[in-house]
């Protein structure tokens, strides 16, 4: 919108009297920023407003053939007309029917005719005002898309899904706004190793999914000098010192980095302050794989450690954020991870992904389909 | 969340209820800058009455006691259990920071 028509207000007078519009008309002479259409048949009014697109309309109450406060109603039902400010203007001056007005959806009443100065100063004014909200709309709609595109360039350097070979790998990505602080990331390292890592910065929202992106694309490009990305102790030391939150506007993030080797079955796993990563085998417990550390960026002088566990054929893992399994029990507590992890073992219907079942559990939990925070999950199933 | 001051000797106390997350976080940073600069050095959050922490919250604790690091001043945390716990194990923070099982023992550590 320009801005030399943001400060044009353009009016619509309803009004079944030829004479009202001339003097409406002869009040507005002279002023070159109020532009009036006149409309003497109420059937036609809503269309006519439809059509020129008024930033006020001025409505008439006592007309033949539809009475003006159904008009008003009509006016609020069309989403074209929905928000734009109505002036009822009538010779009625009963407080019922005023109160009526404003029930109805009216923003203003006068009794006709008001004083020109009045009349020019409330239609200028109601006029800046719906102005302004158009603007904010279309402002809010830009955001909006630029959130969107931005989303979408977040899902779109998630890795896809791998069907088939030594490790096959399945996902689900839930945000919770439109732009979330989970990232994920697995591929081959060589032609033996396979790299499995999941990061959760805090937060949510623009300013975490940069975080987020940032971390995923060194993880993905390999481009912190002097590491062994084989190493997930090494990784984590380095990401400490790439990221510390003093230089990140506060913000860190938890990760979990792994990195299975398919000549020894072993893999090497460390945890940055995330939840454990779950294995299932079969006939054997559940192994939930957390080799603790601190958080990352929250004190440089941090050391990183890893472990190592042997990674049984036919084995599936489960590398997850909080997001997962921090909703609240039906009294209110939240689910202890134990509790969670317990609830993982147990058996899902056939044809069923364990990962739709847990994200339709924490909805059924939450009480919504929308998650009070990010849902990421990966499944890694080990031929 | 609720933060209720407590002194217990020299001791500032902070016992904290409630759930300490993005909304409660803040208010806790803020209430204890303000003891330490009207002199408290010597500050134990009781964080039995704790119901769940987020990873605001960790943060928010971990500047009050980078704070009263920078100050001279000692810091140590008692009353974890359940949830709250798991979150400071699963985050590293139980190795971070002196923690305590009850006020009695946390007072020792100051």
């Amino acid at each position: 919108m320009t801005s030399e028509k943001s400060r044009t207000a353009t009016v619509l007078l309803v009004d079944d009297q030829a004479i009202v519009g001339a003097a409406v008309k002869r009040m507005f002479a002279g002023e070159t920023d109020v532009v009036l259409h006149f409309c003497t048949d109420p059937t036609k009014a809503v269309a006519m407003a439809e059509e020129v697109s008024p930033t006020v309309i001025l409505q008439d109450l006592v007309m033949p053939e539809l009475d003006g406060l159904t008009l008003v109603k009509r006016y609020r039902e069309n989403p074209a007309t929905r928000d734009i400010p109505l002036i009822v203007l009538s010779t009625k001056e009963e407080p019922e029917t005023k109160a009526e007005a404003f029930a109805l959806g009216a923003n203003d009443y006068l009794v006709k005719l008001p004083d020109r100065l009045e009349m020019l100063a409330r239609v200028r004014y109601h006029s800046r005002g719906y102005v302004a909200m158009l603007q904010r709309n279309e402002a809010m709609r830009q955001l909006q898309a630029e959130l969107d595109d931005a989303a979408r360039y977040v899902t779109s350097l998630l890795p896809e899904p791998i069907p088939e070979g030594a490790v096959t790998v399945d996902w689900r990505f839930v945000t919770c706004s439109s732009l979330g602080g989970d990232a994920f990331g697995y591929h081959w390292l060589d032609e033996d190793r396979f790299v499995l890592y999941l990061l959760d910065v805090c937060g949510h929202g623009v300013g975490a999914a940069l975080l987020s992106v940032s971390v995923a694309n060194v993880l993905r490009s390999q481009s912190l000098a002097g590491t062994d990305f084989g190493r997930p102790d090494s990784v984590l030391t380095a990401l400490n010192a790439a990221f510390p939150m003093s230089r990140q506007n506060g913000s860190y993030f938890t990760i979990w980095y792994g990195v299975w080797d398919r000549r020894t079955r072993r893999l090497l796993h460390a945890s940055g302050g995330h939840p454990a990563a779950l294995m299932m085998a079969p006939s054997l417990p559940l192994a939930k794989l957390r080799a603790g550390n601190l958080i990352i960026g929250f004190l440089p002088t941090a050391k990183f450690s890893h472990e190592e566990v042997e990674v049984p054929p036919g084995a599936s893992l489960y590398v997850f954020s909080d997001g997962v399994f921090e909703v609240d029990l039906p009294d209110g507590s939240p689910w202890p991870f134990d509790s969670f992890a317990a609830w993982m073992e147990e058996p899902v219907p056939p044809g069923t992904s364990r990962m739709d079942a847990l994200l339709a559990k924490a909805r059924s939990m939450n009480g919504s389909d929308a998650l009070p925070d990010d849902f990421s999950i990966f499944e890694a199933v080990f031929a | 969340m609720e933060i209720k001051r407590e002194e217990l000797g020299d001791v500032t106390v902070g016992a904290v209820r409630g759930r300490l997350d993005a909304a409660g976080a803040p208010a806790l940073e803020v209430f204890c800058r303000e003891w330490i600069d009207g002199g408290a050095r010597k500050l134990l959050l009781d964080l039995s009455g704790l119901e769940y922490v987020s990873s605001a919250g960790l943060r928010a604790i971990l500047a009050t006691a980078k704070k009263l690091e920078g100050v001279g001043g000692s810091f140590a945390i008692c009353g974890l259990a359940g949830v709250v716990k798991e979150v400071f194990t699963i985050s590293g923070f139980d190795s971070l920071l002196p923690l305590a099982e009850d006020r009695a023992k946390a007072v020792e550590l100051l």
